[in-house]
Formats: structure tokens, C-alpha cells, sequence
């Protein structure tokens, strides 16, 4: 039995300044995302990451690098 | 209760904090007040995120405005002084120098002062009675323990705008920082702090920006090390969590607990109103009132009118007083019988009012602002003018 493919990618970033600074960036580049919650499982802050379509992993993380976005970690997750 | 009767008022305190305020700020804050109301970066629903774009929003605008590459180097305060205090108390360590100058608000004075009694060493560099300053003399205050030099960027007594880029260019060929308070020129004059040279550049929200009280901040450019810069207050940022260590990136290192989000929101606002308007333009139009102020002023017997007297070398702040009448005097009058609000006495920096010769009495102080007309500027002088016939009788 296979595992099932990931359905988007997190990006979690140092803080919601962060966040919608890479939101605003994505947007500018435009890539879609919504930032969410960070799941406990990832991560114990309290904070928002940026969620977006597996397929525009790469793009994102392109957008983000160009922007200047701190990223700290990348998290590919199945997710309704 | 609001004790304000129904005359019509003219606004001159601008220097103290503008008025009016663009319908658009009011409207900026309605709407986060009645639309987003969270907190930002506290939590992941969308009316706190909402509230973190709010506040972005306001970095971005100020970024913008003062020519910040980063607008996460934008760090908000309570206003300009906390901002001031932020950077002074933060670098500055017994056994450091710092050098300062003759026309610093107490905002600047008050933290050197106290930090001189806990081991700093300051020097304050005279300027001349017009509140100019010669950037050789900060230059030959610098000694090699020297960590920092802070200078106003205008008077606030007399709108006289202060050579920061030369002072930078000579700090930074003695690796020292400058820190620059902007209270008075953010907003009024067209900046770029690359071409500035400022390290950091405190500012208020309230005054030229056209924001709300309660807004501030302080941008921290690139050569400052963050390692040596400690916050002020430290505690819950929304960031590192579970941490019970203080975050050392920008901005949260220096932005523990909420933010005023209001403020900022109607901030950002009064930041827009003046970029859609252009920095340059608002200056033009206030430097040719300025300019019939000071005429007319110098043109009314009794009156003298401190300053350089050249609207291309100061803003739009106007400092006089009146043969035979007291600065206190001329205030309770303008407000009483004309409706005229002023600003009387030593604004906040007796420093500078010695360095002007005006010490202890002070001065009466017109300050125009964004929304200042033509008209305001006669009426205001036919106040004076009168004023000055009423002194002339006694």
C-alpha cells in the first residue's frame, strides 16, 4: 500500500510579521496561499504559517527566497 | 465632559501633534475597530490575521515613506521618545561616549542624562543661536570610545533642519553609529535614510505622518548589531512560543506585548494620504506659508522671530516673542480672543532654548501642518499684530 502524495506544503516562518510579509510576496509573484495555524505536530508556537498547493512548492519557495522571507522549515502535508 | 466651546479653532500646534487628521485615518481605525479587532500574531484565526496585515500594512507604508529596503527593520514604539529611549538605553553601555548636540529635545536629554549618571560619557556639541550646527565640531567630539552620535534632524523650537548626512559621513568614518530623531521632519521632508545616512531613525505616528497618539517607532538599519542592542521591555511577541527566552530577530526583539493596532491602522492611513499627496508638494505649499509667516512676524513691531529665517533651511515651525508681553501671555490671549491654538514656553528642550538665548522665558511657537491655508497664516498675524499694539500701549 502506497502513501498517499502530499496535498500542500507548509512554510513556517519566525513570526506572523513573517508570514505576511511571504503572504505578501506570493501574491506579487502570483501564488496563492492562506496562512494558517501552525499544527501542533510541526511545531510548538502559536503562531501562522503559509500554506499552498503542493504543485507550487518550488515556486514558492523560489518567491519566498527572492522576497527575502525567513524560512525555517518546510513541511509537505496532506491536508483536506 | 468636553469643555471645548463651539468657536472655531486655528490649529498652529502642529509640532506638538497634528490636527486635523485625514477623514481616511479616522475611517482606517473605525474599520479595524468594528471589522478585524484581534490580536496580531497571537493567534491563527482570521481576524487575528487580518490584524498582523493590518500592522504590516503600517511597516510597509512607513518603509516606503522613509526609503527602508526592509520594512521589517520598521520597529514600532509607544511613540518618538520611547523610540529614542529604546535605541539610547539599548547600545549605550558605562564606559561608552556619546556625542549629542545644542538644539536636542528632552526626549533625547532626559535618557543621556541618566545614563550619564550611570557611567556614560556625553559631549554636546554648541550650535549657533539660530540653531545651526557645524558638523566639524561633532567631529572633533569624537573621541575613540565614542559609540554613538544622536541629533534631532529639525528643531522643534524653530524648525531648523540639522546637517545629518554631513554628521554621518563623518561618524561613519569613525565607525560610529548616528541615531536621528525624527519627530519633526517624518512626514514633513522628503527622506531617504540611505541618503541620510541615519543607522537609526526614531519617529512619531502623530505628528507629520497624520497618524493617531499612541504610534511610533524606530527603523534599525543594517549596520546596527543586534547582538549588542538590547530591548527595553521584553516578554510575549506571538513568536517563539516555547521559549521563555526573548526572540533576537526584527522586529519582535523590541516589540513585546500588543502592539496598538488602532493606531497603527489609522498610521498607515495618514502615511497614504501623504504619498498619494507626494512629501515634496505638502512641503512646498507649507514652505510658502512659512514663508509669509515670518515676514509678517519680523514685519510687526515688538516681534522678534528666532531661527534662521530661510524656509529652504527649516520647517514649518515659528518661534517669536513679543516685546512686553510674556510667551504665556501671548498664548492665553491667542487662544481666548482669537481661537488660536499655540504652543508657548520652552517645548520640551531647554537645551535648545539656551543655545537660542530664550531660556528661561521661552518663546511663543506657531507650528503649520498639512491642512494650514493662506488664510489661517493672515489671521494668525493680525492676532499677533494686534497683540503687539496692545504691549506697545502698556
Amino acid at each position: 500500500m502506497s502513501a498517499a502524495s502530499p496535498t500542500h506544503t507548509l512554510f513556517l516562518v519566525p513570526s506572523a510579521n513573517h508570514a505576511v510579509q511571504g503572504e505578501r510576496a506570493l501574491l506579487r509573484a502570483g501564488l496563492g496561499c492562506r496562512l494558517i495555524p501552525v499544527p501542533r505536530d510541526l511545531s510548538s508556537q502559536c503562531g501562522v504559517c503559509l500554506r499552498v498547493r503542493f504543485a507550487d512548492r518550488g515556486r514558492t519557495e523560489e518567491a519566498l527566497t527572492a522576497a527575502g522571507t525567513v524560512v525555517e522549515a518546510i513541511h509537505d502535508v496532506l491536508m483536506d | 465632559m468636553n469643555q471645548l466651546d463651539p468657536q472655531p479653532v486655528l490649529y498652529l500646534d502642529n509640532a506638538a501633534t497634528s490636527w486635523p487628521k485625514p477623514p481616511e485615518v479616522i475611517d482606517a481605525m473605525r474599520r479595524y475597530l468594528t471589522e478585524v479587532g484581534a490580536n496580531p500574531g497571537r493567534s491563527g484565526h482570521r481576524r487575528s490575521v487580518e490584524a498582523a496585515r493590518v500592522v504590516f500594512g503600517a511597516r510597509e507604508a512607513v518603509a516606503r515613506l522613509l526609503g527602508v529596503d526592509d520594512p521589517l527593520r520598521v520597529v514600532f514604539c509607544a511613540n518618538g521618545t520611547h523610540a529614542l529611549n529604546l535605541a539610547l538605553r539599548g547600545l549605550l553601555r558605562p564606559g561608552h561616549h556619546v556625542v549629542t548636540t545644542g538644539m536636542e529635545h528632552n526626549s533625547v536629554m532626559r535618557p543621556l542624562r541618566a545614563l550619564e549618571a550611570q557611567g556614560v560619557e556625553v559631549s554636546v556639541v554648541p550650535c549657533t543661536s539660530q540653531g545651526v550646527l557645524d558638523p566639524a565640531d561633532v567631529e572633533r567630539a569624537l573621541r575613540p570610545h565614542t559609540a554613538l552620535v544622536v541629533m534631532t534632524h529639525a528643531s522643534n523650537v524653530v524648525g531648523t533642519i540639522m546637517p545629518v548626512s554631513e554628521v554621518a559621513s563623518l561618524a561613519h568614518a569613525h565607525d560610529v553609529l548616528l541615531l536621528v530623531d525624527g519627530a519633526q521632519s517624518a512626514g514633513a521632508l522628503p527622506v531617504s535614510l540611505d541618503d541620510l545616512g541615519a543607522d537609526l531613525f526614531a519617529f512619531t505616528g502623530h505628528k507629520a505622518l497624520l497618524g493617531p497618539t499612541g504610534t511610533g517607532g524606530l527603523i534599525v538599519g543594517e549596520r546596527v548589531d543586534l547582538a549588542r542592542f538590547e530591548p527595553l521591555v521584553r516578554g510575549g511577541t506571538g513568536s517563539r512560543s516555547e521559549s521563555q527566552v526573548q526572540p533576537d530577530f526584527l522586529p519582535d526583539k523590541f516589540e513585546s506585548g500588543t502592539l496598538n493596532v488602532v493606531g497603527l491602522a489609522g498610521l498607515a492611513a495618514g502615511i497614504e494620504w501623504i504619498l498619494e499627496r507626494g512629501v515634496a508638494a505638502v512641503r512646498r505649499d507649507e514652505a510658502e506659508l512659512t514663508s509669509r509667516l515670518i515676514t509678517g512676524l519680523a514685519e510687526t513691531p515688538g516681534v522678534c522671530v528666532y531661527g534662521t529665517g530661510d524656509v529652504e533651511r527649516q520647517l514649518s515651525t515659528v518661534s517669536f516673542t513679543l516685546a512686553g508681553m510674556e510667551p504665556g501671555e501671548v498664548g492665553r490671549h491667542l487662544d481666548d480672543e482669537y481661537g488660536i491654538a499655540a504652543r508657548v514656553g520652552l517645548h520640551c528642550s531647554p537645551l535648545a532654548h539656551e543655545t537660542m538665548g530664550t531660556y528661561p522665558g521661552g518663546t511663543v511657537r506657531f507650528s503649520l501642518g498639512a491642512f494650514t491655508t493662506e488664510a489661517d497664516v493672515e489671521c494668525a498675524l493680525r492676532a499677533v499684530r494686534a497683540l503687539a499694539e496692545a504691549a506697545g500701549r502698556r
